[in-house]
């Protein structure tokens, strides 16, 4: 093959993480009779950034990075979104993601706008010295293209308190010493003793216990002695079991990547949580449990499922073996359109992963708003702040959903599309 | 062909037994993930590596 004939080979088109994020936002478009110019604003990111970086290694050799930062819009305020370092990430993924987060930040009501980013790596291969000079390598080849005013990244895959807290570091070192103190807000999600906040690892399955309990409210149906089943049992739905339990209702299920569990007599949060701590992550073998198949976990008698762990997990095959009467969203994307549509007709009711789960990048608000405003917040407010917050959010899904006659997935997402529309035409577009 | 190309799962140290699902090619989110290996035991100071050259450093730096 000549040189040119392989230059016009066209490569695979590759996975449908964008398409299907447009995807959704043309029917959200469509739903709320978004502005036509304002679509075209939205459906494109504003900046992209691909960085090649070069670090040092241990051994004495350079290798050169390639890190991403996309920032998808910022009419509601500055970009906000995750850093992830895997060796999947392109710039199509990463697309996907900050316009994913555009949404997330404006139905939340947060001042935000949305962005993501992330280094093609695998940590895995690297030194915990290796990984700090590529952050702060990376930190500082982004530059002022981040900036507590401008665009704030928070922890996601492979990147953690630790994480931040050198780019916290190497984004203040860059500033005079005057100033330094005061760029401490340009990332979250920082350790506790640099600026995080008080139960940042619960806010998300705080939200998640939070939404199912404002839900239950607006039915009139008491928490107390319900059961529920939990896919996934890592910081959400750990925590989201925590709450629930509080309020006197009952797990009856559990799956996670080494097995599912289930006793209808119910099974101990805290116990299990324990065991877990000494069975290497695994709630396999419980005792006061059943090991049961991977493909019944959805079919446990309950009446609450909550799919906390990964996407499409609830699908065509098992959403008519349902039996719960609310399925709360605690992962990202865990029911797939063909399931959702099954369990709406069979009157089970959905809260959407960008209103449950949503927790989270409230928690980091705060962390943001505690840093900029130099001050530490107690655990308890923090907790009553966030019910504060996300109780507006669900009752403005409940209004819309109820008014408009939609489901709740797009009630948020018009919810969350018209408000950057507001913005946009309360200020007009330049010049 | 199911392949891990895209999918977070490609450095989970649960890829190989996993049950929360058999198609584990397109996860792009997951609370159960785990990076494979833990990273390379080395907490060395950022200042100088081990057998730093400043010499052959300072000039392989400017070659960059």
């Amino acid at each position: 093959m000549t040189l040119v004939k392989e230059l016009k080979v066209k490569k695979q088109p590759k996975q449908g993480m964008l398409e299907n994020v447009l995807k959704q936002f043309n029917t959200a478009a469509d739903l709320v009779n978004l502005n036509p110019n304002i679509k075209k604003i939205l459906e494109v990111t504003n900046n992209e950034l691909i960085i090649h970086f070069p670090v040092r290694m241990d051994n004495g050799n350079v290798e050169i990075f390639k890190g991403y930062r996309v920032q998808h819009n910022n009419a509601l305020g500055p970009y906000k979104g995750g850093l992830r370092y895997h060796p999947t990430i392109d710039i199509d993924s990463v697309k996907a993601l900050a316009m994913w987060m555009t949404w997330k930040t404006s139905l939340a009501g947060l001042p935000y706008g949305g962005a993501k980013g992330g280094i093609q790596m695998d940590p895995s291969k690297y030194s915990a010295s290796e990984l700090e000079r590529i952050t702060r390598r990376f930190t500082y080849a982004l530059g002022e293209n981040i900036g507590p005013e401008h665009d704030i990244p928070a922890p996601d895959v492979n990147t953690n308190a630790q994480t931040m807290a050198w780019i916290a570091d190497t984004y203040m070192s860059t500033k005079a010493p005057s100033e330094r103190s005061k760029n401490q807000h340009v990332v979250t999600g920082k350790p506790i003793g640099s600026g995080g906040l008080e139960g940042r690892d619960r806010a998300t399955g705080y939200g998640v216990y939070l939404s199912i309990k404002f839900w239950a409210k607006n039915k009139k149906i008491e928490l107390k002695n319900k059961t529920f089943i939990v896919q996934g049992f890592g910081n959400v739905g750990y925590w989201a079991a925590h709450f629930l339990e509080l309020d006197g209702a009952k797990m009856v299920g559990v799956q996670d990547a080494f097995g599912s569990i289930s006793n209808k007599k119910g099974i101990s949060v805290e116990q299990l949580f324990e065991y877990t701590k000494a069975n290497n992550g695994s709630i396999v073998n419980y005792p006061n449990s059943n090991a049961i198949l991977k493909e019944d976990f959805f079919g446990v008698d309950c009446d609450i499922c909550i799919p906390a762990a990964l996407g499409n997990q609830i699908t065509e095959e098992n959403a008519p073996k349902i039996k719960a009467f609310l399925v709360a969203e605690g992962a990202n994307g865990p029911t797939t359109v063909e399931a959702e549509k099954i369990l709406l007709e069979r009157g089970i009711e959905v809260i959407p992963d960008i209103l449950c789960n949503s927790g989270g990048v409230i928690g980091s608000y705060f962390e943001w708003l505690q840093n900029r405003n130099g001050e530490l917040w107690e655990l308890e407010e923090i907790l009553v702040k966030l019910e504060k917050k996300l109780k507006e959010v669900f009752k403005k899904v409940l209004q819309a959903s109820e008014s408009k006659g939609l489901d709740m997935r797009s009630a948020a997402y018009f919810i969350a599309i018209e408000r950057i529309e507001k913005a946009y035409i309360q200020r007009g577009i330049f010049p | 062909m199911n392949t891990l190309d895209r999918s977070l799962c490609r450095t989970c140290r649960y890829v190989d037994s996993c049950s929360l699902t058999s198609n584990k090619s397109f996860i792009w989110s997951c609370s159960e993930y785990e990076l494979a290996e833990s990273p390379k035991e080395n907490n060395q100071p950022l200042t100088l590596t081990k057998e730093f050259d400043l010499k052959t450093e300072e000039r392989l730096v400017e070659l960059i």
